[in-house]
């Protein structure tokens, strides 16, 4: 690469930011956004003070390291149903991209959703579009300095809530509401909270559109997900030009008009500040403001609405648009085979976990009675939601005493650490290394059961 | 104000480290209990919270520092010649 085109890349990956002011919009798919960030954050600030049976609905304890997610309780080993279900996001991402382009980006983004909420907040201190623009030319002064404070003083607040909620998924939202109260959280509590607080107040309240523009990764992307069959905003050029100013009524074929009236609210409306005239641009979030604005426009000006709207570039072609292409029914395919698996997976997978540990210290020892014995610690997980008594049987030697007390007691979601001794004749060790399978079974229940195998040392010339 | 290849620089390294860091949070501590870790290196006095911010930290760090000098080596040796001059 050239030094030329080195230094112009740079320059314009962080050129000097111009203000956006997006103007309030109101519509089908306003309505939509607005009922999508009202069901999201609605569930982000209220899952976690929602307790099912004495416990948060969804909790992350780092702590027991386990979490609750409803009636399902994930232990480190289920890691794998994690990373499944990333896996399915990326293909459901994928999915809706060849569907409908960047559904994700216009509704359900955490970036939008919460840009959408400061926006609000904003309009609601500073006014319209035109009266913060004002406002920012002003003089400083008392008033516009209480005007900026007062907004600045909601958005802290607001973030603040948003990182104790945060951290709330974490450590129980109720216990760390009485330790902000008394003000007794760990530095870690206190650290994660204002962590999140200052990202949500920098990203929804300073970068916005540029978090998406220069910060996102999927951006960058997601244009390779878009084929010819995908749902995309655009203008209809054919229709709206040649562009330019005109009185309602006045005849479009004598004065050369196309249906465009340049008004330039698309533009205003756009919270990246692009001109959706100037065709698809990577910038596009797909949020459709520009098509409820130039909805409203045309039905002002009785023209037929879908200036600018959602078509593909098949259908603006003139071709037929298909829905179900092969990387359609691929997508399906998988994602549905996947969500099938995890599901089945969980539902299936044993309640009980059973780990043993060879004692380091030694490997063998040899009693008064002359048997040899060999020193454990295991570890019983009832991963269920229920307790269990566990009973324990050690096979893969003759006659082999184990020093358990049994039933084996351990309540639900708890994990039982408890020392083994096992003691063998000398005879019965035809080796120096036997294996020995544990079986742990649980008294009420003949589906509840693990096995697990471990080693038996003994000494080299038994 | 920063030149514009220093803040590609630490924005083009922090950034992106961060979900790596996220990511291996995860995946190394499903494995691995932290306090073990913790433990062996003779803290004993650690909350688990403070154990999962530390190796988050760490991980940010180390992915960080790969991403810093990814960028660094992909700029051209003779970008660097005519910008000296």
């Amino acid at each position: 690469m050239s030094v030329k085109n080195n230094d112009s890349i740079e320059s314009s990956l962080f050129e000097k930011r111009k203000k956006l002011y997006p103007r309030e919009v109101h519509g089908l798919f306003a309505n939509l956004r607005l009922l999508s960030v009202s069901i999201l954050l609605g569930a982000y600030y209220l899952l976690p003070w929602i307790n099912l049976s004495g416990r948060q609905i969804v909790l992350f304890d780092l702590p027991e390291r386990k979490f609750y997610i409803f009636n399902w309780i994930f232990w480190p080993q289920d890691f794998i149903y994690l990373a499944l279900l990333l896996i399915c996001a990326a293909f459901a991402l994928f999915l809706f991209t060849a569907l409908a382009g960047r559904l994700w980006c216009g509704y359900a983004c955490p970036q939008t959703v919460w840009t959408e909420v400061f926006l609000w907040i904003e309009r609601k201190v500073e006014g319209t579009r035109s009266q913060q623009m004002k406002l920012d030319k002003q003089e400083s002064s008392f008033t516009k300095f209480r005007i900026k404070a007062t907004k600045h003083t909601i958005w802290i607040i607001f973030s603040l809530y948003t990182g104790f909620t945060f951290v709330g998924f974490f450590t129980p939202i109720r216990e760390l509401a009485q330790g902000i109260m008394s003000f007794d959280l760990g530095p870690s509590e206190v650290f994660w909270l204002l962590f999140y607080s200052l990202a949500t107040y920098g990203n929804a309240g300073w970068l916005r559109e540029q978090v998406c523009m220069y910060m996102c990764p999927y951006a960058r992307f997601q244009s390779a997900m878009l084929d010819k069959d995908s749902l995309v905003i655009s203008y209809d050029a054919l229709r709206g030009e040649p562009r330019g100013g005109r009185k309602k009524g006045d005849d479009l074929e004598a004065k050369q008009l196309g249906s465009c009236i340049d008004c330039s609210l698309c533009v205003q409306v756009c919270p990246t500040g692009i001109d959706i005239r100037n065709g698809l641009q990577y910038e596009c979030i797909g949020c459709a403001a520009c098509i409820d604005v130039c909805d409203d426009v045309m039905d002002k000006m009785d023209y037929p609405r879908g200036l600018v709207k959602y078509t593909t570039e098949n259908k603006m072609e003139g071709r037929k648009t298909t829905i179900l292409r092969p990387r359609i029914i691929i997508y399906v395919i998988l994602l549905v085979s996947i969500l099938s698996g995890i599901f089945y997976s969980i539902e299936t997978r044993d309640s009980v976990a059973l780990n043993i540990l060879r004692d380091r210290n030694a490997l063998y020892r040899e009693n008064f009675e002359g048997t040899i014995s060999n020193s454990y610690t295991i570890k019983v997980l009832n991963m269920d939601l229920i307790d269990h008594d566990y009973t324990l049987k050690v096979t893969g030697i003759e006659g082999l005493q184990s020093s358990i007390k049994e039933p084996i007691k351990v309540k639900a979601g708890q994990v039982l650490e408890m020392p083994l001794l096992l003691s063998a004749e000398p005879e019965s060790l035809h080796h120096t290394s036997l294996t020995i399978k544990l079986t742990l079974q649980a008294v009420d229940d003949i589906n509840v059961s693990t096995e697990s195998e471990g080693r038996f040392i003994g000494p080299i010339d038994p | 104000m920063l030149a514009l290849d220093k803040k590609l620089l630490i924005i083009g390294s922090l950034w992106p480290s961060f979900w790596m860091a996220t990511a291996l949070s995860g995946i190394i501590f499903s494995a691995i209990d932290p306090l073990i870790i913790a433990s062996q290196m003779g803290f004993n006095h650690v909350s688990y919270l403070s154990a999962y911010s530390i190796g988050f930290f760490f991980f940010w760090l180390v992915c960080a520092w790969s991403g810093f000098f990814s960028i660094i080596f992909s700029r051209s040796v003779t970008k660097k010649n005519v910008s000296k001059k």
